[in-house]
């Protein structure tokens, strides 16, 4: 039988049947809990961010019209709740904070490979907090300029300019500081 | 040229970057959650009942007037129910008002006793909510217990006493050898917590 879609899903939900939850947090769970392990580098933080994701699709979901797709307002959810995150952390968006840099990840990886991850994921805690946002959100999360836009309330353009430049001081920071 | 290829490299390897899986605790914190929908999804539904449900549910109000137990405290209506979201549902209902003493000593026997992780979790979860679990007893379980999620819980519930007296529990626990790592990151982290305090 073929797969029903986010939106199909969603429909049934704000129907009243609350299984589907089951369905999209199997969906999403991996791909959201590594936007926040990336973003804050903590594994409890994490989890605990995914668990007031799936709270607020619940809690909100007739607040969903069914203009634009299921995945992209979920991960609009995604931004906010790690924005709330930042706040309650006296975090600055547009500053650079050091995190922990102990993630371990399993993998069928060669040790070169593994390098690469290390340095890769160092250089991007030398972004301010907005790129790595929009960059991770842009790369992990696959959403569009016109999602990011939206999610972050700018306009396309500045979206695209984010993303390009969060990459150009990613490349200049692999490139140049021997990181 | 050459800076184009290393841009796009930086952009596979940007998309390339591994994943972790969830941990179980996590899992199982959702599937509390899940629970909970569940039956409050069906109580919604049974609260709007046809012509014949209202027939049932005039004759059962009137089997409970004759039967019922007046009187009987939460904590008899909660050892009367067998299923986990009976259960859940009579706790949630503890989470509207405030804890007095003698729900904190109940909740706490039964958080000894209560075999689905699902409860231990959602107790807990309402013992910190609520900040009124003085009693330093409650961790007592922490040691004995196996499901990571519950282990969390407990481990919440810990963070707001920020006391050296659980200094003793929490590192009898760290040294575990059997701790989910967003466990033994959780742990650690409330032990530093302290110590700097």
């Amino acid at each position: 039988m073929k797969h029903p879609t986010d939106e199909q899903l969603f429909r049934r939900l704000q129907q009243g049947d609350t299984a589907v939850m089951g369905t999209l947090f199997e969906r999403y769970k991996t791909i959201i809990y590594n936007y926040f392990l990336r973003m804050t580098h903590s594994e409890e933080d994490a989890g605990d961010l995914l668990m007031t994701v799936f709270e607020r699709i619940h809690k909100y979901q007739k607040s969903f019209k069914g203009k634009g797709k299921v995945r992209s307002w979920i991960f609009q959810i995604g931004n906010n709740v790690l924005k709330d995150y930042w706040r309650q952390q006296k975090r600055d968006m547009d500053q650079v904070y050091e995190l922990n840099n102990s993630l371990e990840f399993s993998g069928d990886f060669s040790e070169e490979k593994q390098q690469d991850h290390k340095m890769l994921y160092k250089a991007l805690n030398y972004l301010s907090l907005t790129e790595k946002n929009r960059v991770t959100m842009y790369y992990l999360l696959e959403m569009s300029y016109a999602e990011i836009s939206e999610a972050e309330g700018i306009s396309i353009n500045a979206a695209r300019i984010s993303v390009h430049r969060g990459l150009k001081n990613l490349h200049k920071l692999l490139k140049n500081s021997g990181i | 040229m050459k800076e184009q290829e290393s841009y796009e490299e930086l952009v596979e390897q940007l998309k390339q970057l591994p994943k972790k899986e969830v941990s179980s605790a996590v899992n199982q914190r959702f599937e509390a959650m899940e629970e909970l929908w569940n039956k409050e999804t069906h109580r919604k539904s049974s609260n709007s009942p046809k012509w014949y449900g209202i027939a049932a549910s005039i004759a059962a109000l009137i089997a409970l007037l004759l039967w019922w137990p007046f009187g009987t405290s939460i904590q008899d209506h909660y050892s009367a129910m067998e299923d986990a979201s009976d259960k859940m549902a009579i706790i949630h209902e503890l989470s509207a008002k405030t804890l007095q003493d003698n729900d904190v000593a109940w909740l706490g026997d039964v958080l000894k006793t209560e075999e689905n992780p699902n409860i231990r979790v959602f107790i807990l979860d309402l013992l910190e909510i609520h900040e009124s679990a003085e009693t330093h007893d409650l961790l007592n379980p922490l040691q004995e217990e196996n499901v990571p999620a519950v282990q969390m819980a407990y481990l919440n519930l810990a963070r707001q006493f920020e006391s050296e007296e659980i200094m003793d529990q929490l590192v009898v626990f760290q040294r575990r050898t059997d701790l989910d790592p967003s466990v033994t990151e959780k742990v650690a982290t409330i032990i530093s917590e302290i110590n700097n305090n």
